[in-house]
């Protein structure tokens, strides 16, 4: 369910009423939140909300163990209930064969209540042999018999123990559900490829899994409670009904922003009251948030296709201008759903913290990474860098953890080879900035020499960041007569051709639609930035508010693309 | 990558201090009331102009080309006393000043869109007897695919008939109420329906004009140039039609039914003959297959009253040179095939015309 549709338009207005309409009750609200959260979800494939379960079990249990060493039997018994019944209703019953089922069969041939049942709780394939989804269940009734079997055991070992026992369990159990899913038949088929090269003949077994939506986010947020819990930054709940409503939370589940437990469980836990600056630029987030996706990003999405999905056909301006268009498309896509996703979170009373500050005035790396994906940069900061070393131990050290964060951000964002060449990019030139600009981010711009320098400075990070959008987006393309490219030829060429002057007619009719299309963002970010003020629009005198939300709403009747693209960091 | 604790950036408190942030300003209930009405009448207002300059500069030919022949058909039917009926390819086929001149009359080309379906036909006669009284003869032209369509009330809208009305006309039209809702958004709501023309015009206003010089008087749609690249469409069309077999709707049938009824009623001939078709498209299987079903309607309802004349009974084929597309000509098709009508109605006339035999199967 995208928030650029009409039914998540319905499913809002109709949790938004039950939502007000539970005002008195906190667990009323947490309730019908996570219900409303996991319909939200399984939407795309309610087989993978059984992952977010196991996910919010492994997690709740693992700060539990951490912090007190225990873990009660009610607590025991409530967990395993949760799995073991998420994965019944959502694994088991064989939800595809028995849509499908229902497909074929529309109208007068619609199956009867017994064949349906028949179809959907299925226990064995089409081959006679234990289905999936039986193996599932049976996999993690033995898991939860077995764990509450073992507890006493675990009661046994030390606190110390207990504690390196709790966060391990959470990091093999998080990140192997991303290797797995994300990352598993990337490095099987990297490995393959680099002992074919060797001249060795290798069979891979693939498993071509479907990655689950937003499997990078929600497990780096639970992975961050556990870790501050451990770290004893962060008392862990044991209200599962909040944890699991954190875990979940539909606005941020599935492109962020990346939450952390210190500042959106305690929203969780305690009652929220609807503040009406917050509910006024709620409101005003959303309706920017989807002129940002339908109007430009969607806009912007065909006019990079077209060069991208044919590159070698193009040459000079056009492959710039194209790549022009992917920097606003992933910018507007990507800052649209966390607007959206912060607008709707605050008509409900919730704050999630601002993913984006104007990243494309950004004077150097590093301060582009503090405007652009917060939520990520702040979590491999902190998880990641610092635990590295940081800048602790001289240069060299804060070099290397430096690149290993941003080839590990570059990984986070897909697993392809092309990220992670845009993760070295940026490491790179974080390396060389630190070595080469020591002027402060942040200097004064006073005079005509001071605007001179602080523009240049912003120019140059701008063709930086097109240069690491061209290895972000060069994922390949397939020639009409079938010849596949892969994203270093992509990458090769495109970077060699920018210089040229051909194409000109072209770049010339693709460059006024990216200017048209972008034109309101980059006044409004001007106004922004000018008044170090995000929310500028929203303290316009009313008139002219109301005159700019009309405008917004006639725009996206206007000017919105028909064709609906999905949000980009879907696929992270 | 963001700061750290430990400062790999020295500037990082005055840094994080000067982002942007976020402000929100203190509101009262009754301001965030206030300012989501005047953006509701804002978007009212756009929608207002957005009304006015369509009517005006829409850059939507078919539109246009609706709006256009039910105004000449108003202001200026009295002055003709022939009709020239069907879709695009008579609109910018046949051309009555040729007919006035060969065959002798007054000729107006009434002709609109394929997706106004024959119902258009009808409606159009209906309102010309109405205020004119009967036409001398009627001539009314439709490609193939035509004659299965079925009522679109967003295009139907089109027609610029009181929407309490489509259910009176002859043939009627009788909308569900999400039909009604629709042809109500289309008419009254074109940040909604017309968003595609909206954004030609806003993206490139220096190309903005009035469509309506592109009629003659008599109503007449010259296209002196080839559309670019239509081949590519033609490849298109051949393949819809082999998808596609040949049935008359509902509400065609209905509309053909009308004019008969009419024609019987007031005594005028109505001539029905093929749209024109490029070599291509005409040589393709699925067109043939459904040209030859067409001719057999044609022949059915001439059949069924001594009003109604079968002319040129074959594929109206002519060269690439003289097309503007795959089923419509240019200015110089449009003369070559008004004179082979002109032709076949005076031959008509004189008994002497070639009969349906040669499209039989």
């Amino acid at each position: 369910m995208a928030f650029n549709s009409t039914t998540f338009a319905i499913f809002f207005v109709l949790v938004y009423a039950g939502y007000l309409l539970l005002y008195r009750s906190l667990r009323g609200q947490n309730l019908l939140l996570l219900i409303a959260s996991l319909v939200f979800y399984g939407w795309w494939d309610i087989r993978f909300l059984f992952l977010i379960i196991v996910s919010t079990v492994v997690d709740f249990f693992c700060a539990l163990l951490i912090h007190r060493g225990h873990v009660t039997r009610r607590e025991r018994v409530m967990t395993s209930a949760y799995v073991i019944g998420g994965a019944l209703l959502l694994v088991f019953p064989n939800w595809d064969a028995w849509w499908q089922s229902l497909q074929a069969n529309d109208g007068a041939d619609r199956p009867g209540l017994s064949e349906s049942l028949r179809v959907l709780l299925a226990c064995t394939d089409e081959a006679g042999a234990w289905s999936l989804g039986l193996w599932t269940v049976l996999i993690t009734a033995a898991a939860a018999g077995l764990f509450n079997t073992l507890y006493p055991l675990i009661e046994r070992i030390s606190p110390q123990r207990k504690r390196r026992v709790g966060i391990m369990l959470s990091v093999v159990a998080n990140l192997g559900l991303l290797g797995f899913f994300k990352y598993f038949d990337f490095f099987i088929s990297s490995a393959t490829a680099g002992l074919q090269s060797l001249g060795l003949e290798v069979n891979p077994l693939l498993l071509e899994v479907l990655l689950p939506a937003g499997i990078s986010f929600y497990t780096f947020q639970t992975l961050s409670y556990t870790i501050d819990v451990y770290r004893r930054q962060l008392e862990p709940t044991d209200d599962f009904l909040a944890f699991a409503l954190f875990v979940s939370f539909f606005p941020q589940l599935v492109a962020g922003p990346i939450e952390r437990a210190s500042h959106l469980l305690p929203q969780m836990l305690r009652p929220r009251k609807i503040q009406l600056p917050e509910f006024h630029a709620g409101l005003y987030l959303i309706l920017w948030g989807l002129f940002k996706k339908i109007v430009i990003a969607d806009n912007m999405a065909p006019i990079c296709n077209a060069v991208y999905q044919n590159y070698w056909e193009h040459r000079g301006l056009s492959l710039v201008v194209a790549t022009m268009a992917f920097a606003f498309q992933i910018y507007c896509d990507f800052s649209a759903y966390s607007d959206i996703a912060r607008g709707t979170a605050k008509l409900m009373g919730f704050d999630i913290m601002v993913n984006f500050r104007l990243p494309y005035f950004a004077v150097s790396p590093s301060d582009f990474w503090r405007r652009w994906h917060i939520s990520l940069s702040t979590w491999l900061r902190d998880y990641l860098y610092i635990p590295l070393g940081g800048n602790r131990g001289g240069s060299f050290n804060t070099q290397r953890n430096l690149m290993l964060t941003m080839l590990l951000g570059g990984l986070w964002h897909g697993a392809s080879w092309n990220f992670v060449l845009w993760g070295f990019f940026h490491g790179l030139i974080l390396a060389i900035y630190r070595v080469a600009d020591k002027r402060p981010i942040d200097a004064p711009v006073i005079t005509m020499r001071d605007r001179a320098g602080y523009l240049s400075r912003v120019a140059i990070m701008i063709v930086l960041t097109l240069i690491g959008w061209v290895l972000f987006r060069a994922t390949g393309a397939v020639a009409a007569d079938g010849t596949a490219y892969g994203s270093m030829h992509q990458i090769g060429h495109i970077l060699t051709q920018w210089a040229s002057l051909a194409d000109l007619g072209y770049a010339k009719s693709i460059g006024y639609e990216v200017c048209f299309y972008a034109a309101p963002l980059i006044l409004v970010q001007i106004a922004q930035h000018r008044s170090r003020d995000m929310m500028i629009m929203t303290r316009l005198p009313l008139v002219l508010r109301g005159t700019w939300y009309g405008l917004l709403i006639a725009g996206l009747f206007v000017l919105g693309a028909r064709e609906s693209v999905e949000f980009i960091y879907f696929q992270f | 990558m963001s700061v750290s604790p430990q400062g790999y950036n020295p500037h990082e408190t005055q840094a994080q201090d000067r982002l942007p942030r976020e402000r929100l300003r203190a509101v009262s209930v009754g301001r965030i009331v206030l300012e989501w009405v005047l953006a509701g009448a804002v978007v009212l207002l756009v929608n207002l102009l957005a009304f006015a300059t369509l009517e005006r500069y829409d850059p939507n030919r078919f539109r246009v080309q609706v709006a256009v022949k039910y105004e000449i058909l108003r202001e200026h039917g009295d002055q003709y006393d022939s009709l020239i009926l069907g879709d695009s390819t008579p609109n910018q086929g046949i051309m009555p000043g040729i007919l006035d001149e060969q065959v002798g009359g007054r000729w107006l080309n009434l002709a609109t869109v394929a997706n106004l379906l024959a119902a258009s036909d009808a409606w159009l006669l209906d309102e010309y007897i109405d205020r004119y009284g009967a036409p001398k003869a009627v001539l009314i032209s439709h490609v193939p695919d035509m004659w299965a369509r079925e009522v679109d009330a967003s295009v139907i809208s089109q027609a610029p008939v009181a929407v309490s009305r489509f259910d009176e006309l002859k043939p009627a039209v009788k909308l569900k109420p999400g039909e009604l809702a629709k042809m109500y958004l289309t008419r009254y709501a074109p940040l909604y329906s017309k968003n595609d023309s909206l954004n030609e015009l806003l993206k490139k206003p220096w190309k903005v004009r009035d469509l309506r010089g592109g009629f003659d008087p008599d109503g007449f749609m010259p296209m002196r140039e080839a559309e670019p690249g239509w081949h590519a469409a033609q490849q298109t069309a051949i393949a819809a039609y082999e998808d596609k077999s040949f049935k008359v709707s509902a509400i065609n049938e209905q509309a053909m039914q009308r004019v008969i009824e009419l024609a019987k009623e007031h005594g005028f001939t109505v001539y029905l003959l093929p749209g024109s078709v490029s070599q291509g498209l005409a040589q393709s299987q699925g067109y043939q297959g459904n040209f030859q079903a067409m001719m057999q309607q044609y022949q059915a309802w001439a059949d069924a009253s001594e009003q109604v004349r079968l002319i040129l009974p074959r594929p109206q084929v002519f060269p690439d040179a003289l097309m503007y597309d795959e089923d419509h000509v240019t200015l110089e098709g449009a003369k070559e095939w008004t004179t082979q009508i002109a032709q076949a109605i005076l031959a008509q006339r004189s008994g002497s015309a070639e009969t349906s035999e040669v499209i039989k199967p």
